[in-house]
């Protein structure tokens, strides 16, 4: 089955004409051809520039001075466009320095209408796929812009990376492994002395998750300011996302609000990995507590307050499955066991050397797999208070 | 990944293997959402899956939710207990029927 084609023929013999018009008569009548003729180069230049043609086909003699330039013009201007020259039998050279200007075939003089059909039909269907990787290559440049966007847009959301006040040290980062990510985290005063921690995961990546993501962060940053009990948030970011989720997604969060004058921190876990506590003068730990069920899943989900208390010095961290269950090229999982020795190696270290600490591990440890899940944490250091009562 | 079905009791089996994370989540979620179309009486076994990420819980509770409006049955069975531990966490045992075996989830099908 042939593809319609748009033929612009250059000879300068009367007869060209009739000869195309009557052999491929069959192709014109069904419109599967559409030819053009010019007797000129310089008519050929104008056609071209009037609209757009599939094939060039051309004596080599006509195609002006240079016939061998000309075809080499047309290839670049016309990348979409393909040439068949038309050559003298013997002319060997100048075939040779035509094709090698960017011809795409030819065909020998005297014209055998079988072979040339043959070569226009095949020209054709190579210039019909140029086309389409075209038209598919443009539509991934616009997605991929798309992506940057989005991943841009992504970024902005995010609170930044640092914040340093008093008594408190705090560094988070995220690195998505595709272009936009199912993690976020969240950190925000809720007045001169409480800061809300929030990290979260949404199953899924990309586009969708990364939407998803963005109305789980904007509805525990609003509901946070009318709940002061984290699990009453949760009750209603639960509530909230399962009357509108027809998607089946779902987010694991924590959520703590930090007391600096308590000096506790009050949290609630939405099936999400439990936050570590890290002391300088023990071994690093996981903060257990009675995890509630995913958000965005069963409407009447219970969440339970936590309590926890700081001691100088100490370090959590909040993380999400990215960490422990990042893979080597073996499916060998860095796991809980390498985690936990390298955060007692950093309990003395500032958060941001305790998560770049963690990440080159992570890598070193990953080597050449490639990234599976996004890696987000964030570290908050609960720096040593002097008690002014102790003299 | 690979997907098994085999039917016993009038309860179609589906026994994926390998890990089930973002790269293989939409192969298991066609695996088991074809299967449904077919029976609504449905168990998922474990015995061959070494990794599940929340893409792949996702899948397992889609099913989980288009079974209930269907009126059908769901439970998972053969569970090992590190990939128990990831639906633990994520507070989806306390919607989803889990059973050591089929054997112990048979009477939960009839």
């Amino acid at each position: 089955m042939a593809t319609s084609a748009k033929i612009l023929v250059l000879d300068d013999e009367e007869d060209t004409k009739d000869l195309f018009q009557q052999k491929f008569r069959h192709q014109i009548n069904n419109k599967i051809y559409e030819f053009s003729f010019a007797n000129h180069s310089e008519d050929a230049l104008n056609l071209l520039k009037q609209q757009s043609f599939d094939i060039f086909v051309s004596d080599i003699n006509v195609a002006g001075m240079d016939g061998i330039n000309f075809i080499a013009q047309l290839r670049r201007e016309y990348p979409l466009m393909k040439s068949i020259v038309i050559s003298a039998y013997g002319d060997m050279n100048t075939l040779r320095a035509v094709m090698r200007g960017g011809a795409h075939d030819f065909v020998i003089k005297p014209i055998d209408f079988k072979d040339f059909g043959d070569t226009l039909e095949k020209t054709i269907n190579v210039v019909k796929k140029l086309q389409q990787s075209e038209v598919v290559s443009k539509k991934l440049s616009a997605i991929s812009d798309e992506l940057d966007v989005s991943a841009k847009l992504q970024r902005s959301m995010l609170p930044g990376n640092v914040i340093k006040k008093g008594s408190i040290e705090l560094w988070a980062d995220t690195v998505p492994a595709a272009e936009v990510g199912g993690d976020f985290y969240d950190f925000f005063w809720l007045s001169e002395t409480r800061l809300g921690l929030v990290m979260a995961d949404v199953s899924g990546k990309n586009i969708s998750a990364a939407m998803f993501a963005l109305i789980g962060k904007t509805l525990i940053k609003s509901f946070s300011k009318v709940y002061s009990s984290p699990a009453d948030c949760f009750r209603n970011v639960n509530r909230t996302l399962c009357s509108e989720n027809v998607t089946t997604m779902f987010i694991t969060a924590v959520y703590g609000i930090v007391d600096i004058e308590k000096n506790e921190m009050i949290y609630t876990n939405a099936g999400h990995l439990p936050i570590v506590v890290i002391n300088p003068d023990q071994d690093p730990k996981f903060l257990e507590c009675d995890a509630g069920m995913a958000l965005g899943i069963f409407e009447e989900t219970e969440f339970i307050d936590n309590v926890h208390n700081f001691s100088p010095g100490e370090i959590i961290l909040l993380y999400t499955d990215g960490v422990p269950e990042a893979a080597n090229k073996n499916g060998e999982e860095y796991g809980n066991e390498r985690f936990m020795e390298l955060l007692k190696q950093s309990a003395k270290v500032s958060p941001n050397s305790l998560t770049q600490a963690l990440t080159a591990s992570i890598r070193e440890f990953a080597g050449d797999a490639p990234q599976s899940d996004d890696i987000t944490t964030l570290c908050l250091k609960y720096r040593l208070r002097i008690n002014t009562n102790v003299n | 990944m690979e997907i098994k079905t085999t039917t016993e009791d009038g309860v179609a089996i589906i026994t994926p293997s390998g890990r089930v994370d973002t790269s293989t989540a939409k192969a298991f979620e066609d695996g088991v959402m074809g299967t449904i179309d077919s029976n609504n009486k449905i168990a998922i076994c474990f015995s061959g899956i070494d990794y599940i990420s929340s893409a792949g819980l996702r899948v397992v509770l889609m099913a989980g939710k288009k079974l209930t409006a269907l009126n059908g049955r769901f439970a998972l069975i053969n569970m090992p207990e590190k990939i128990f531990a990831v639906f633990k966490m994520s507070g989806f045992d306390k919607i989803l029927k889990i059973y050591p075996s089929f054997e112990e989830s048979k009477s939960f099908f009839k």
